[in-house]
């Protein structure tokens, strides 16, 4: 049975484009034929192109969790307009003529067997060791283990540089030299370090300009040197012992993911970091531009309902291959998952999946939801300091805390403020965030004012007796501790502040 | 623990990074605060693991910038812990329950409607959309810079559900005020489409005093609420000024109440204020309203007549004609006036004849047929031109109104004074569309009537998917918030026109040549009327004896190089003789191949025409050959362009 939401085809789409071309196909009613197989597992048909002749595109759903799309345009998108207009024709509840499936199909889908078969027998037998790892990966890792360790070696010595003199001297002098040393990180395989210093660097050309924000930006500053003090310190030292121990394997460390390591499925499989038959709300949506990485990061936050843990998902989109990278967006209704992938680390993990399916919400799932909000403010705020705390930790901790009122109140300075008030009456201030999710200070650019957003509910219902699901921030220089709200939860419905 | 001592520590060591390890020596602040640690270590184990970290810095040797950073990761760490920022309750007790439970009880059905869409227990609808569709819009309300105009006035137009996104709220109500007047005026059309639960949001900062941004916070507010928040719009009267105060005295229009106010403002403010409180009384205004209002015809006719246009009624169509038989009387004939009395006079009948549209009364009607014979007399008053504008603002009472008793009105008025042909064509047309050219097509005979006659043409045509003809025009009139917007009136005319129309369209060498008087006539559009597309409006494609007629006359009209429009209609109806029609265009017309640019608008015409590549081909190079010999003028640039199409036609497989 084919199961189409719409949704589900804006994850499946590669950009927002790319689905309103889809839509547009659909409605002008783009297919000349529309056909389906007896068990409904394929979908198929002609669709008037440009050329003389029309396209013939199919998406087979012979994997319900994930759908092969064929066409024979010429795009290079995938899936492409057609094939999305497929569906979108599907969803509208066009009327698909029962037929044979078409030969060519039928010897896509036996060749597609043959390679997941393949697949299959190659993974049992690396399982059961039988394989062996091929001698040339492990020596190819150790030396790959060894650059890196040399390119700690150069950050430790650059964090010594910078703070003999100080940053202020950083800031009064030319930073190519050290935009030099960032891109020498690359061919150290430090990815990880090579971006934290690129941010460095990017609050240093900052303070650069008149009317910088000193503080915070120094106080950023001081933070991605204790962060690079730390990697160059104790990751040069762990990959030390895990060379002297002939260990070339990926770990399931924070250390290790901090260091930039690119991550493969069946590596995250292969460390038992899974979770099969997830079911997945997605409680709030960003995309932001990280100049330090230059690229674009979807980030997704979603709740596991099952677990009630918060996880997010990230989709990295670099500039010079934003053409080519499929964006992710918001996602109303519950993920169903196969298979879940976790990343290394701490806090809101990174999740990633292949296959899935897509299902309106009910009434259960945001009851699981609201199950999942902490009603104590104090055990979540310290839950959440004892992530900040940690020296490799990400700039804010999501929770979900199920509150009592949500209250707006008048300050001289400030202007309207707001608080979160908990069902046992603790209480903690309410601001937009002041840096990026992926780290980075924040810009103008897309930033939703989240906090005035509660001033346009319409509604005071929503300030009273629901749950919030926000970011826990640590504002150094303040010495404080606040929440960046981020999206209401109600029995009937998410209402999103920001995206 | 003493958390000052620590946030201190903080500072100093973030300072010596700032500042750089080589001044650690000379910074006595950081030795204060060393020492000072060094007899707090004993407080606790994490002082003690701090001082362990700490004696590095302590070292008269110096220290690394490593040891500086794992202190100060430490240091930073425990601070974290120590953040401030929650509130503990003030009495400690049981977690606090809502009084009323959640709407309904979990189940597993969906919540009913679309997670996109979905109303709160009050009702209230807060829609939601997605990211990418979102964040466009807020983009353009948001940044400066070309192009954002036309993205939010695209899907305005779409009528984008995407723009009723709760979200984009704030920027809506902040784009009321953007520096470009007319995106800041499609915000408030924007915002006037939001239910009522947006209107505390709008008054709240709301500055009475303030300038166009506020006032169109108020007529959003009129637009949704209405005569609702009456009581809030009497305050603004009170406390405002300006366009806020303006905004606030059109918004009593809502309440009926508020007649016997508005008129007394009419006649007491001045300016913009006055002009506001006339708005207000035009669709409703009681009899002080009606009072003040033609009072104010009867001395400034110019200034009242657009606040007059709602006013249907029988009384009102009688004043307008009595005025009007003053005028006459006093002022016809003009012998003897000088040119300020005469341009004064002139002035005033305009603004009496400007009342005229969407009135009609058997008195005023019988005043504008003696005013119709006074052609002559009319002269030193604009004449002929004056009387084209009440032509056509008859027409328009025949189109808002076409009422039996109207329309036979407006025929009989033509009868008697031979004017006024729009109106009767028009009439004809509706009363009996079948029968309408017996009726009137002797009127197109006279010369001057083929610009009125354009005119009501124009406003015809056959709708495919109804099958029928209608009639369609859009009426401008002042709205209730101060701006002119359209009327639309379609009137449904019938199912097959009579051919002898479209034989005398055909026929008439005049029908482009538009309109006298076109300042005067400025409700009017341009005043020119192209007789092709006029054609066109009126084609029924399944009338073949019209069609046939059609092509015919296009193609005539094509092979004498009238203009492109004469090919693309005759191609629009499936005609398939196109064979020297371009070249005849182009000898006819030596101006559109001056520029390779004008030139390949016309190449273009052979795509869509039926005839092989090669007979294309072929035309184009004796064409090319023409050209060549000076029997078409072009440049040689042009006949290169024509032989290497023609080149390209052939090789194509």
């Amino acid at each position: 049975m084919i199961t189409i939401t719409e949704d589900r085809i804006g994850m499946l789409a590669p950009n927002a484009a790319a689905a309103a071309n889809g839509k547009k196909i659909s409605r002008s009613g783009g297919f000349v034929s529309l056909n389906r197989d007896r068990e409904e597992t394929v979908i198929w048909g002609e669709c008037k192109g440009s050329g003389k002749s029309n396209y013939k595109t199919s998406v087979d759903f012979l994997n319900p969790d994930q759908p092969v799309f064929r066409c024979s345009c010429p795009s290079r998108q995938f899936p492409c307009k057609h094939a999305l207009g497929l569906m979108y024709d599907y969803l509208a509840g066009k009327v698909f003529e029962e037929a044979e499936v078409e030969a060519s199909i039928q010897e896509k889908r036996t060749k597609a067997q043959e390679k997941v078969k393949k697949q299959e027998e190659k993974a049992e037998k690396e399982k059961a060791g039988t394989a062996g790892r091929p001698k040339a990966g492990q020596a190819a890792a150790a030396k790959k283990m060894k650059k890196q360790i040399e390119g700690l070696g150069k950050v430790g010595q650059i964090v010594e540089d910078i703070l003999a003199k100080g940053l202020a001297a950083m800031a009064g002098n030319p930073v190519k030299p050290y935009e030099e040393l960032a891109k020498q990180l690359g061919d150290y395989y430090l990815p990880g370090p090579q971006i934290l210093l690129r941010r460095l660097l990017i609050d240093i050309r900052e303070l650069k300009q008149p009317g910088a924000d000193e503080k915070a930006l120094y106080e950023d500053a001081v933070s991605l040197l204790e962060k690079l003090s730390y990697l160059s310190d104790r990751a040069a030292a762990f990959l030390e012992k895990k060379l002297q121990s002939e260990d070339t394997a990926a770990e399931d460390t924070a250390l290790y993911e901090n260091l930039g390591h690119v991550w493969k499925l069946e590596q995250l499989r292969d460390l038992s970091l899974f979770k099969e038959n997830a079911r997945l709300l997605q409680l709030s949506f960003s995309s932001e531009y990280d100049e330090a990485r230059a690229e674009y990061i979807d980030t997704g936050y979603v709740m596991d309902l099952d677990s009630k843990e918060i996880y997010c998902t990230k989709n990295y989109r670099p500039v010079k291959a934003l053409k080519y990278v499929k964006e992710d967006d918001t996602v109303f209704e519950v993920i169903e998952v196969p298979v879940l992938y976790f990343y290394p680390g701490e806090g809101n993990r990174r999740v990633r999946f292949e296959e899935f399916t897509t299902r309106p919400v009910t009434r259960q799932d945001l009851a699981d939801v609201l199950a999942g909000a902490d009603p104590d403010l104090a055990h979540a705020v310290k839950a959440a300091k004892n992530m900040l705390k940690n020296v490799l930790s990400g700039r804010g901790i999501a929770a979900c805390i199920a509150y009592s009122a949500i209250t707006e109140d008048t300050d001289e300075k400030e202007g309207t403020i707001y608080h979160l008030i908990d069902r046992t009456g603790a209480r903690i201030r309410l601001r937009d965030g002041g840096m990026l999710q992926n780290g980075g200070r924040a810009g103008e650019e897309g930033r939703l004012p989240v906090c005035a957003m509660l001033g346009y509910l319409r509604s005071s219902e929503l300030l009273r007796y629901q749950a919030l699901f926000g970011i826990f921030e640590y504002d150094a220089a303040a010495g404080s501790i606040h929440l960046i709200p981020c999206s209401i939860i109600t029995p009937e419905q998410v209402v999103r502040l920001a995206y | 623990m003493s958390v000052k001592l620590l946030f201190e520590l903080r500072e100093r060591l973030h300072y010596t990074a700032i500042a750089g390890i080589l001044t650690a020596g000379e910074d006595f602040r950081l030795h204060n605060v060393l020492k000072q640690f060094q007899e707090a270590a004993g407080i606790s184990p994490v002082f003690a693991r701090m001082n362990g970290l700490l004696e590095a810095l302590r070292s008269p040797e110096g220290f690394t910038g490593r040891q500086l950073m794992e202190a100060a990761s430490l240091v930073d760490a425990v601070c974290t812990t120590q953040a401030a920022g929650l509130e503990k309750a003030a009495v400690p007790g049981k977690a606090e329950e809502p009084a009323e439970q959640p709407a309904g009880n979990p189940t597993g059905q969906p919540t009913g409607q679309p997670a996109k869409q979905q109303e709160n227990s009050r009702g209230v609808c807060l829609r939601q959309f997605r990211y990418s569709e979102v964040k466009p819009f807020l983009n353009a309300l948001r940044e400066k810079g070309s192009g954002r105009y036309s993205i939010l006035w695209e899907a305005w137009q779409a009528k984008s559900e995407v723009l009723s996104d709760y979200r984009l709220t704030p920027a809506l109500i902040a784009g009321l005020g953007d520096s470009y007047g007319e995106m800041a005026d499609l915000c408030m059309e924007i915002l006037k489409q939001a239910d009522e639960s947006i209107v505390p949001i709008l008054k709240k900062g709301l500055d009475p005093n303030g300038k166009k941004e506020m006032a169109r916070r108020v007529t959003v507010i009129a637009s949704i609420a209405k005569e609702r928040e009456n009581d809030y719009y009497m305050e603004l009267i009170e406390s405002g000024s300006g366009p806020v105060r303006q905004a606030a005295i059109r918004a009593l229009c809502f309440d009926s109440g508020n007649q016997e106010l508005l008129a007394a403002l009419a006649k007491s403010e001045r300016g913009e204020a006055k002009k506001a409180a006339l708005t207000a009384l035009m669709r409703n205004p009681g009899e002080a309203g009606r009072e003040r209002l033609f009072e104010l015809l009867k001395k400034d006719p110019a200034l009242a007549a657009p606040y007059l246009f709602y006013l249907e009624d029988e009384e009102t169509a009688d004043w307008i004609g009595d005025q009007i038989e003053e005028f006459c009387t006093q002022s016809l004939p003009a012998g003897g006036k000088s040119k300020e009395e005469l341009a004064k006079l002139s002035g005033r009948l305009k603004g009496l004849l400007d009342a005229l549209p969407n009135k009609y009364s058997k008195k005023l009607f019988e005043c504008l047929a003696r005013l119709g014979g006074r052609e002559k007399e009319l002269e030193p008053y604009g004449g002929k031109e004056l009387l084209d504008g009440v032509n056509l603002a008859v027409a328009k009472t025949v189109f808002l109104r076409p009422h039996r008793e109207i329309l036979d009105a407006a025929a009989s008025l033509s009868d008697a004074c031979g004017a006024y042909l729009p109106a009767a064509v028009l009439s004809s047309l509706i009363r009996d569309f079948t029968g309408s050219y017996d009726a009137c097509g002797g009127w197109l005979k006279k010369r001057d009537a083929v610009p009125f006659l354009g005119w009501v043409f124009d406003k015809v045509s056959y709708d495919r998917e109804s099958r029928v003809y209608a009639a369609a025009m859009t009426v401008y009139a002042l709205d209730w918030d101060g701006e002119t917007r359209g009327i639309l009136r379609s009137i449904r005319l019938g199912e097959k026109l009579d051919i002898r129309w479209v034989k005398e369209i055909m026929a008439s060498q005049d029908w482009n040549r538009g309109l006298r008087g076109m300042n005067y006539l400025q409700w009017y559009g341009t005043g020119r009327f192209s007789q092709i597309e006029t054609l066109k409006k009126l084609t029924d494609p399944e009338d073949e004896e019209l069609c046939d007629m059609l092509r015919t006359y296009y193609r005539h009209y094509a092979m004498q190089g009238r203009g492109e429009e004469g090919i693309r209609a005759y191609l629009e109806l499936g005609g398939t003789e196109c064979k020297g029609m371009i070249p005849a265009l182009l000898k006819a017309k030596p101006n559109l191949v001056r520029y390779p640019y004008q030139f390949q608008t016309i190449l273009a015409l052979y795509e869509q025409m039926p005839m092989t590549r090669e007979e294309k081909a072929q035309e184009m190079l004796q064409t090319a050959d023409r050209m060549e010999k000076q029997e078409i003028k072009a440049t040689n640039q042009i006949v290169t362009l024509l032989r290497d199409q023609a080149v390209a036609l052939l090789s194509r497989n």
